[in-house]
């Protein structure tokens, strides 16, 4: 009976994800040097970020982050291109974190936005004369904390890797917070377009309600009862996986799973973004979308073999 | 843990390493070559620079190379650490044979658990080392504790004298380990007869030397580090 094997390494890879982590964490000290206005904190935050990210990336494979050249590809597998004066380069951050959401399709839309503007706030502090870090909203903190836990989760990590004890509470107080900030935030917006429709008069509600009815039968998306004026809106979302296939006589059925980013109601003018506020409506749930192909024109030009069959075999 | 009579030898090996941590098989086999034991026991781990089988005796520190324990330390007591702390993946397992023994120079051991329930896991694995010395990935970070995700185990590192700490908290944690290290008595294990064979899981036991003063000359032990256990 054999034990699993494990064999000494001398060095660890710089693009690995544990190299990525350390530096993140090594950075997330280097943050508690400063008070939370300084702009020092914030530009070292930016770097907690971008290490988090990369190493959430490097935790499927360092591969993913490597530069479109062959010796960049060569270099996260282990190896080192022969080329004189050869350094690795690896993908940009907005590359990273553009791979990490289709990865991870559970990673919100609305953090890795927040995500690529702070840590492009670090490009515009090193490279222009702005000072980005002084003119940050007072909720940056909490959507950064938010964003560092939901990356960390992607590698089955919590905010305990980087953060004390205290601070992980901290964090976690300030996500609530903006949380309930959130709630009230969007049933105010939703009370405010109910309170304006009720004011319109009975004849431009209808045609309003028929205009938006139209709208969604033509456009991509998830048909709801908008919650301000009852009206016939729109849900839309990223896919979470790949799509289901089924054939049935001449047709193809394909079932493709979405995750909400964005709610639109073309009658009363209510948008909302973000899941975290779509949750709030009830409308943050994954939703399916079933198209039927003729067969012809689903594999037009493609091999297609009769899925009875099963796997190709020698025998 | 004495081996019950219905076990064989290696399901006993085994199941001592996975529960216990460490296993001492007492004069096995000390008229075969250390190189054929070694490989019944398992898959031996080859070290960059290093002969499979290191061959250990006492030194004094001038006849020792700066770089090793005893280059430091001498005849004197070594520290308790695990082996190659320093790397980004020390060797899993650590095999002391005795060639020739002595009742007067003792391995130490410790369970390296005792730190995590002393300190926390989330403290260790926060705490982050690098080599002493820069090394090919020039003096990479290192975390005193990690989750090695493909063997579903952790892996403590621990070396007062190869490693340094990395950040201010960093330093703080490693001056109470090695407070806390200084406060507690090793298990103490005397290889003192041919075939005497100690196996450690070098990702959780510590282990160190006493004083090599007296009888040093008779004393040598056979060293191999294993990747796996057969």
């Amino acid at each position: 009976m054999t034990t699993d094997e494990s064999f000494a390494e001398k060095s660890r890879h710089p693009w690995s994800m544990e190299s990525l982590l350390a530096k993140a964490q090594r950075y997330s000290e280097e943050m508690n040097a400063y008070s939370v206005d300084d702009w020092r904190y914030g530009l070292t935050s930016s770097f907690v970020l971008e290490f988090v990210a990369r190493a959430t990336l490097s935790s499927i494979s360092p591969a993913l982050l490597a530069e479109k050249e062959w010796e960049n590809l060569y270099f996260s597998l282990g190896h080192m291109p022969i080329r004189n004066k050869f350094i690795p380069k690896s993908i940009g951050i907005n590359q990273v974190l553009l791979r990490i959401s289709d990865i991870f399709p559970e990673f919100p839309k609305e953090l890795r936005g927040f995500a690529e503007i702070h840590v492009n706030r670090r490009n515009e502090e090193l490279h222009t004369g702005g000072n980005p870090f002084d003119e940050m909203d007072s909720n940056w903190l909490a959507q950064y904390y938010e964003a560092l836990k939901a990356l960390l989760s992607l590698m089955d990590l919590t905010l305990t890797v980087l953060l004390e004890s205290g601070e992980v509470e901290y964090a976690e107080d300030l996500i609530l917070k903006s949380k309930n900030e959130s709630i009230i935030s969007v049933r105010k917006e939703v009370h405010e377009r109910k309170t304006a429709w009720n004011l319109k008069p009975l004849e431009e509600k209808q045609l309003l309600s028929q205009q938006a009815a139209l709208w969604s039968v033509r456009w991509k998306g998830h048909r709801v009862t908008c919650p301000a004026c009852e009206s016939v809106a729109t849900v839309i979302g990223s896919p979470t996986a790949e799509p289901i296939l089924e054939h049935e006589d001449d047709l193809v059925i394909e079932t493709l799973d979405f995750k909400p980013n964005k709610f639109e109601c073309h009658a009363c003018g209510l948008k909302i973004v973000g899941v975290s506020h779509l949750d709030v409506l009830g409308l943050g749930e994954i939703f399916t979308d079933t198209m039927t192909y003729d067969i012809a024109e689903y594999y037009d030009g493609r091999e297609y073999m009769r899925p009875d069959f099963g796997d190709d075999f020698n025998e | 843990m004495r081996r019950p009579l219905h076990m064989t030898a290696d399901l006993f090996l085994n199941k001592s390493i996975s529960t216990v941590g460490y296993a001492l098989i007492r004069k096995f086999e000390p008229t075969i070559p250390s190189a054929e034991v070694f490989s019944r026991l398992g898959v031996v781990d080859f070290i960059e620079g290093q002969n499979s089988i290191q061959t250990l005796t006492p030194k004094t520190q001038i006849e020792a190379s700066p770089n090793t324990y005893s280059g430091k330390f001498g005849m004197g007591e070594f520290p308790l650490h695990t082996d190659l702390a320093h790397w980004s993946i020390p060797p899993r397992y650590l095999v002391l044979r005795c060639i020739r023994g002595s009742t007067k120079i003792a391995t130490h051991l410790l369970d390296g658990n005792i730190l995590s329930r002393e300190f926390g896991i989330d403290v260790l694995q926060r705490a982050l080392v690098q080599p002493r010395r820069p090394m090919k990935n020039g003096r990479q970070l290192l975390r005193l504790l990690e989750w090695a995700d493909d063997l579903e185990s952790f892996r403590l590192r621990w070396d007062s004298h190869f490693l340094v700490p990395a950040t201010g908290a960093s330093r703080v944690v490693i001056a109470r380990i090695c407070a806390f290290l200084e406060s507690i008595e090793p298990q103490e294990i005397a290889l003192r007869d041919p075939g005497d064979t100690l196996i450690i899981d070098n990702w959780r036991w510590l282990h160190g030397r006493s004083p090599a003063r007296a009888y040093a000359n008779l004393r040598q032990i056979d060293r191999v580090y294993l990747g796996s256990l057969t």
